[in-house]
């Protein structure tokens, strides 16, 4: 069983950071007291957990993790020493104590209500058809339920699933007056009742819906599992669709990031490059709790000047995070000793983690965790993603820019210095900041050029906007060796460097 | 009435069918014989005991049916047919052979004694 890869602190303990009650119990009235579903990210969404003493839909097609989330729930109960009621209408008690146990459940102090037909059943001797089942079935399975729970008076109930319910009743009117009766009843008794139903197209299911005090739905679709609520009454909860991911240690949610949740007091500082020239380039640095955007053409050496400054942090003891996107790992690391960037040196005293980010695995969502981690637990100073492009593709979706806004912004609010990499097409030839429309996020904008000079290609890079500072106007040309980042003076007898059409000022034109 | 002039004849190819017929007339005061194939039936039939009516249902049988709901006429013991569909010719089969109504499954429980009680009094 797992309760988060990365496991977070619940939001509002999170260190340094102004917890908002206001906004986190948005509309809650107050005395409810919460219970963990058993999956941090889930009780995130639902600001805190389910509320007590009330009955919940969870509802989604087959195999989209209902009974994985019941059991987190029953074993979460169980673990706070309250009792937890399994009763189960589908899968048998052996099946589903089987299964759990493969994925790390232990359900030693679960109880179980076993209504699933037995194998009889299937044969001549259990088969009827001379009255429905609302007739034969109904009475038994209600006292059969009624007995156990008033025996054991569960504070958790999970019932999977309560679609079977529907045919032990006669009719729309008899289903919906029977379910309230029988959720009123578990609830009187003290329990916090989950109940699954499949609710599919040949099914709906809007009545259980509607009887519902919340509804939380699994998904399953092309983009990848999600989970979302509809329905809170008492509650708000964060909206929209969440990633989900069903492992071989249970269920794994990854809440989408609300940057405004996430608000830490940090002094206001400039972090040098630690190359002097390149920092009177930027008046000093790059601040934090600032995006900036390294653009270039392919191979100008971003990456390599997004790590010098994380070369300098390190320096100071400050944990820096490179998430590569395109480039192996390992040729990165190769790459940055070559032009006398220790970073193997860096990754073993902790000041620099560079993760590789495989194409398709993770989500936005999930990705976006895997940040927080790194900023909230290992507390983490700068974030690099190399590069934008790549984070696109990688981490797939129509709606992958908006992420990409929301953990800036989120990493923006947490102090952290943001450095994203970013490609454009063309080598040389007319100026551009961006191919990929997200220049707007940008606190700075440093950008680095080839040029060729008298049939040499050489680099220059420059400062195109900086927020909170002036910057200088110039030009500097840049070269990258063994010996380092070398930056050299502004070059103030150039002109046209940024159209790809190069000339030399002459004296005169200067002084003119 | 006595238990034994109450007795009813359960005929029904599902052996859970007829137990929970039997199980719910016994809850109302009625005994039943149940029987599941024509052999059974023949042998109820040929039993001294009265039989106060039957509830034959159809589903199963083949055409020989009939000749033992001409029987049930024939000794006076009234009968419904039980069908497993609304049928216009099953219908007619019945009334033909003697049935004194058709009930089609599922049986409602409450309409299945009430239909009983009224065969019983005629």
């Amino acid at each position: 069983m797992n309760t988060s890869k990365n496991p977070l602190p619940p939001e509002e303990v999170i260190p340094g950071q102004e917890p908002q009650k206001q906004q986190r119990n948005g509309g809650v009235e107050q005395g409810f007291v919460r219970v963990s579903t058993g999956v941090v990210g889930l009780d995130e969404i639902l600001y805190g957990g389910l509320i007590q003493k009330r009955a919940y839909l969870l509802r989604g097609g087959s195999g989209c993790g209902k009974t994985t989330l019941g059991l987190h729930f029953l074993t979460e109960g169980t673990a706070q020493g309250e009792r937890s009621l399994f009763i189960t209408l589908g899968e048998s008690e052996a099946e589903l104590r089987a299964n759990a146990n493969a994925l790390g459940f232990d359900l030693t102090q679960v109880h179980f209500l076993d209504l699933s037909p037995n194998a009889d059943f299937f044969t001549e001797m259990q088969t009827y058809d001379i009255f429905s089942p609302a007739e034969v079935e109904r009475e038994p399975v209600t006292r059969q339920i009624m007995e156990q729970i008033e025996h054991l008076k569960p504070q958790r109930v999970l019932l999977d699933a309560m679609t079977q319910f529907r045919y032990l009743a006669t009719d729309a009117f008899q289903f919906r007056k029977q379910v309230l009766s029988f959720l009123r009843f578990l609830v009187e008794q003290g329990a916090t009742v989950l109940y699954t139903s499949e609710g599919n197209s040949s099914v709906p299911d809007d009545d259980l819906q509607f009887m519902s005090d919340g509804v939380i739905h699994l998904h399953f679709q092309q983009e990848g599992r999600a989970v979302s609520v509809s329905k809170f009454r008492g509650s708000d909860f964060r909206s929209g669709f969440h990633s989900m991911r069903l492992t071989d240690r249970g269920m794994e949610v990854f809440p989408h990031l609300l940057p405004e949740q996430h608000l830490k007091q940090f002094v206001q500082e400039t972090i040098s490059s630690g190359v002097s020239e390149l920092d009177e380039l930027l008046h000093g640095g790059l601040e934090r709790g600032t995006i900036s955007i390294l653009t270039g053409p392919t191979g100008v050496g971003k990456t390599t000047l997004g790590l010098q400054f994380m070369k300098e942090a390190a320096g100071r003891g400050e944990r820096s995070v490179v998430y590569t996107f395109e480039e192996a790992r390992e040729t990165l690391l190769r790459r940055c000793e070559s032009l006398n960037i220790p970073v193997r040196a860096m990754i073993e005293r902790g000041t620099l983690s560079v993760v590789q980010i495989e194409p398709l695995h993770l989500t936005p969502d999930e990705f976006a965790r895997t940040v927080r981690y790194e900023v909230e637990q290992q507390h983490a100073g700068i974030i690099m993603i190399d590069s934008i492009a790549g984070y696109r593709l990688s981490l797939g979706g129509d709606t992958v820019v908006r992420h990409l806004h929301a953990l800036c912004k989120y990493l923006q609010n947490m102090g952290v210095a943001v450095l994203l990499i970013n490609e454009v097409e063309s080598i040389v030839g007319d100026f551009q900041v961006s191919d990929v429309g997200i220049s707007y996020l940008a606190d700075n904008i440093v950008f680095l050029r080839y040029l060729e000079l008298r049939g040499e290609l050489r680099k220059v890079v420059g400062v195109l906007k900086k927020r909170l500072s002036s910057f200088e106007r110039t030009l500097r040309e840049i070269e990258m060796s063994r010996y380092g980042i070398k930056v050299g003076q502004p070059l103030s007898n150039l002109q046209g460097i940024l159209t790809g059409r190069i000339s030399y000022i002459d004296a005169a034109s200067k002084e003119g | 009435m006595s238990t034994a002039a109450r007795t009813l004849l359960l005929v029904n190819r599902l052996p859970r069918n007829l137990q929970l017929l039997a199980d719910f007339l016994a809850k109302e005061g009625y005994p039943a014989v149940s029987t599941a194939t024509y052999e059974e039936i023949d042998r109820a039939l040929a039993n001294p005991q009265p039989l106060a009516g039957a509830l034959v249902d159809i589903t199963g049988f083949d055409a020989e049916i009939w000749a033992r709901c001409e029987q049930l006429r024939t000794a006076k013991i009234p009968f419904l047919v039980v069908s497993p569909r609304q049928s216009a010719a099953i219908q007619q089969a019945s009334l033909s052979h003697g049935a004194k109504g058709v009930m089609v499954k599922p049986l409602v429980v409450k309409e299945l004694i009430g239909v009983i009680q009224s065969i019983m009094e005629e």
